[in-house]
């Protein structure tokens, strides 16, 4: 509504940043969590039913869930805090030559720990629906277990791992302290909404809030798509 | 079957669905180093940083008069928003998962908007209808109600954002149960009020408490929508991730990570209570498995 008084100006370039580093994020996720998953259920199919397996107690259980309940802004300064290059992480990186508070990979970062539970929490059930049937199958007819697993599995979590990049695109609090905020190279889409509020300009504000709308029921569609 | 495997030495169990020993290892090292970094250090961080200048700072910090002010208005507006959230839950709750009507699906897709949408324009749209600039807010501003940067556009914001939480506990739960109990309810001469009382509440119970501790974590760490709307005065309209992020950049790092590790001790408790939830309740929190 308000932004239709206004043509494309003033939705800025870099608004596309924080779509940028979600592919690489769910990326690195879809695959440390095809091992997390994986291993939770395989091994407690080894230790006997009862027993929680080594990673299934951080994974599902408490670890990424309570992140969730970590409140975005404890978030991202304690992010920092290990990151920087003072900090426990960044003090080993420093040497390599990665930094990663206060640049994009931060974002990558924080978007990882904000966004983790949400895969977990919906990738999980799938995951343990899934039935043994099928992969034995897979395996009958000859594949082998990455080719089952990039054929057969990943497919069936596509919808699950799109619901968790629907929800990055949009993330705010634990993003802004990580990143530094640089206009054009890491300023993420909903900063750029605060920016526009804070200058109470509204059209802007609503311009580049409609594009993140757009976008989120673009991808909530096409996961409804996949699941049908 | 589970326990046969259990007794076949690996070595001659070749199970055609189960990678190798070293690879099943590697990956859930590889998932344990990567939880972590990301997080299980980020939550170590919070309290190593806050009592990094010893107990008495730690305190000091929390003391502040605008952090109190904080800690209330943050307890206040929980104590709004998760009622409220817990009565339209169950309503909407009801209504999809016992009822036929047109437009089920939308109203179904609509309880997960603010689950899609960014924090941040979940504030927006109460800035657009409420604002000064809007049709509304002439009418309002005449009328002395403040809703934007006071206590009701933070309240309107929480409920906003946490509104499906206990809802979507609900939904699989309940139409996991059916109808045949109501039917049965009513078809004995028991009105609406007392079906609801007698017979569909207690097999939800549990159910809601578990969306309610949901919601109430949320509502107590909620940081982009009320940032939006709140306008950041101070000892007024600054909830607790709000003040965090205030005295963080004041380079106030005590304080700030004293006011997050509160936060986060908030967030424990909550996950205990839903852990002993889960753990005891199980049975009856069967349908809840997908969030």
């Amino acid at each position: 509504m308000t932004s239709s008084s206004l043509g494309w100006g003033p939705v800025p370039r870099d608004r596309l940043r924080s779509q940028d580093p979600s592919g690489a994020r769910d990326f690195l996720r879809l695959v440390l969590h095809r091992g997390c998953g994986e291993c939770r259920f395989r091994q407690r199919d080894r230790l006997g039913a009862g027993s929680l397996s080594l990673s299934g107690a951080p994974c599902g259980q408490c670890g990424c869930r309570s992140a969730v309940r970590l409140a975005d802004g404890g978030a991202g300064i304690s992010l920092v805090a290990i990151y920087t290059q003072d900090g426990p992480v960044g003090r080993l990186l420093a040497p390599l030559g990665i930094k990663v508070a206060f640049t994009p990979l931060g974002i990558v970062v924080a978007l990882i720990f904000i966004g983790l539970p949400f895969v977990v929490r919906t990738v999980q059930p799938v995951i343990e629906e899934s039935e043994p049937e099928i992969e034995e199958t897979a395996a009958t007819l000859g594949a082998s277990r990455l080719q089952t697993m990039l054929r057969v599995i990943l497919p069936t979590l596509a919808p699950a791992l799109l619901t968790g990049f629907v929800r990055a695109v949009g993330e705010y609090g634990s993003v802004i302290f990580i990143a530094d905020n640089i206009p054009y190279v890491s300023e993420i889409a909903a900063l750029l909404i605060v920016i526009r509020l804070e200058k109470f300009d509204y059209a802007a504000a609503t311009a580049i809030a409609s594009i993140m709308l757009l976008l989120s029921f673009a991808m909530l569609l096409i996961i409804n798509l996949i699941q049908s | 079957m589970m326990a046969e495997v259990a007794h076949v030495p690996p070595a001659h169990r070749a199970s055609p669905i189960t990678e190798k020993t070293a690879v099943r290892w590697g990956l859930t090292g590889i998932a344990l180093l990567f939880l972590s970094v990301v997080l299980f250090l980020p939550l170590a961080a919070v309290f190593s940083e806050a009592l990094r200048h010893g107990a008495w700072a730690f305190i000091e910090a929390l003391g502040q008069e605008d952090t109190l002010a904080a800690i209330r208005l943050t307890l206040l507006v929980a104590a709004i928003t998760v009622p409220l959230n817990m009565v339209f839950g169950i309503v909407v709750a009801w209504t999809i998962a016992k009822f036929e009507f047109f437009g089920k699906a939308f109203l179904t897709t609509l309880i997960d908007l603010p689950f899609s949408v960014s924090p941040v324009i979940s504030g927006l749209v109460y800035i657009l209808l409420f604002g000064s600039q809007s049709v509304l807010g002439p009418w309002l501003k005449a009328h002395g109600i403040e809703i934007l940067f006071a206590l009701l556009g933070i309240v309107l914001a929480t409920i906003f954002v946490t509104f499906p939480f206990v809802a979507r506990k609900l939904i699989p739960l309940m139409q996991e149960q059916g109808t045949g109990d109501e039917e049965a309810a009513i078809s004995l001469g028991a009105s609406g009020w007392q079906t609801f009382l007698y017979v569909i509440l207690p097999r939800i119970k549990w159910g809601v408490l578990y969306g309610v501790l949901l919601c109430n974590a949320r509502a107590m760490g909620e940081f982009g929508a009320v940032s939006v709307v709140s306008g950041h005065i101070r000892g007024l309209t600054n909830t607790l991730p709000l003040q965090v992020e205030i005295l963080y950049n004041e380079y106030n790092f005590v304080a700030a990570f004293a006011v997050a590790s509160l936060l986060t001790v908030l967030a424990l408790i909550s996950l205990v209570f839903k852990s002993l939830l889960e753990l005891r309740f199980s049975g009856e929190l069967a349908a809840t498995t997908r969030p």
